[in-house]
């Protein structure tokens, strides 16, 4: 359960976001649309701890984001790898674990979990974009969080490593986890959304499917 | 197909507890090293900066043992100074390709960790440097033979630290700057030019063999344990900059 209630937040005197409120309840998929600028990525830097919100507050199964216990539940899987390009994928991931709290021996079920254990020992750096996400999808869900944002992760793939990723995703979402998926359209994951969270210059001006929104 | 995990394996995930302090702050140290030594990128510039520096000077103020006891100090961490900062201005540098900043943010670890991994790495990275350096200064300098190394090692990591300690900080809060390398000095040095008038005093009491540091060694320490407490008290904040 993801709930985000009154959310704002400023850039020194520009509001990025102004009173965004909803619920996603576990196992929903809900896409989060809307044009450049709209606050799509400051709103999922705030869900997933990376930003403070200047006001509202933000709770992942009940516990505040600012808690390293929510922290502990929310995955992000943006269009950079948030890997280091110099490590191979296999590093990186060890890295994680020990930030995460966990033995390194769970890397390899990691990344045997996106078929990403044949580049598994290729520094980021050389890897192909889709290798390269892949790899950033490992990471995101190495120490299985119970919600994935989403942060224009199919940008600039090609047709077969989507395909590939949206399998990951569904069965992700079979085991009754949550995902937020911020992009420009709906294409790539409206098939199996179960709803659309709309924003357009900060304010949420739309919610339909499964999910409260309001403000 | 990815394999599901179990519904008690998602809930053993969930209730993990957050990582300890010094287990963050050596993974951290233990990854910026490794990557250092694989690039080596900070390691030569500093190299580089540091002996160009000294052989310059050496050249010249036709360095002997007069010069060095009564300006040697002053030479030795200029040297040490510029090094310091390639170091300092690549620590959070090194993050931004892949934005791998923003994961350590997301993570349940302490940021403070964070911060003081980040600042032990740039202290080891410095200090090694130094270490290397300073038979060479000895070389070109040729300072007297009543020089007391190995009290100037110590003023050497005391000053490292305070420079480290300050310097990550800042490195920190510059980092989405936009002349983040221009600032970061600007910011630094009139901060640091206590401690820096300190471990300069030191070393050349040192250098020139009157060995009466203790007043400046502990200004410095005292630099030392006001950079570090302020460094680790507003971490968190200077962690969530964007």
């Amino acid at each position: 359960m993801l709930d985000c209630r009154g959310v704002t937040r400023f850039f020194g005197p520009w509001p990025a976001l102004r009173e965004v409120s909803f619920r996603l309840p576990a196992g929903a998929l809900v896409l989060l649309l809307g044009p450049n600028g709209a606050g799509k990525s400051t709103l999922l830097h705030i869900l997933a701890g990376a930003l403070r919100a200047s006001d509202g507050q933000v709770e992942i199964e009940g516990i505040a984001i600012g808690e390293a216990r929510a922290r502990q539940r929310v995955g992000l899987l943006a269009h950079r790898s948030l890997l280091h390009p110099d490590l191979t994928v296999r590093e990186n991931l060890a890295h994680y674990a020990a930030l995460y709290g966990f033995p390194g021996a769970e890397v390899a079920a990691g990344l045997a979990r996106v078929r990403a254990d044949s580049f598994a020992d290729v520094p980021v750096g050389e890897l192909s974009q889709g290798m390269r996400q892949k790899a950033a999808l490992a990471r995101a869900l190495l120490h299985s969080p119970q919600v994935l944002l989403l942060d224009e992760a199919f940008s600039s793939l090609d047709h077969r490593t989507v395909e590939e990723m949206r399998g990951i995703l569904q069965a992700f979402r079979a085991e009754g986890r949550t995902i937020l998926a911020s992009t420009h359209s709906e294409g790539q994951l409206s098939d199996f959304a179960d709803g659309a969270l709309e924003l357009d210059r900060g304010r949420l001006v739309q919610g339909r499917g499964c999910m409260e929104a309001g403000r | 197909m990815s394999a599901p995990l179990s519904t008690a394996s998602r809930a053993a995930a969930a209730e993990r507890p957050a990582p300890k302090f010094w287990r963050v702050l050596a993974r951290v140290v233990y990854r910026d090293l490794k990557l250092e030594l694989r690039s080596r990128e900070a390691l030569q510039a500093m190299v580089f900066y540091a002996l160009l520096i000294i052989v310059i000077f050496s050249f010249a103020f036709d360095a002997g043992q007069e010069l060095t006891s009564h300006v040697g100090g002053a030479l030795l961490w200029v040297a040490f100074l510029f090094a310091g900062l390639v170091a300092l201005d690549r620590v959070f540098l090194r993050e931004l390709p892949e934005a791998s900043l923003l994961g350590f943010q997301i993570s349940p670890a302490s940021r403070t960790a964070l911060l003081a991994g980040k600042f032990a790495s740039s202290f080891l990275l410095m200090t090694a440097v130094e270490l290397l350096l300073l038979p060479l200064f000895a070389i070109f300098f040729n300072p007297p033979p009543e020089a007391r190394w190995g009290a100037i090692v110590l003023v050497l990591l005391a000053g490292t630290w305070a420079l480290a300690a300050s310097g990550t900080y800042f490195s920190a809060l510059s980092l989405h700057t936009r002349y983040r390398t221009l600032l970061l000095p600007l910011l630094l040095l009139p901060l640091a030019i206590p401690a820096i008038v300190s471990m300069v005093q030191a070393t050349q009491h040192l250098l020139d063999g009157r060995g009466m540091v203790g007043y400046w060694l502990r200004l410095l320490i005292g630099f030392d344990i006001l950079y570090t407490t302020l460094g680790l008290v507003l971490a968190d904040a200077v962690m969530q900059t964007e």
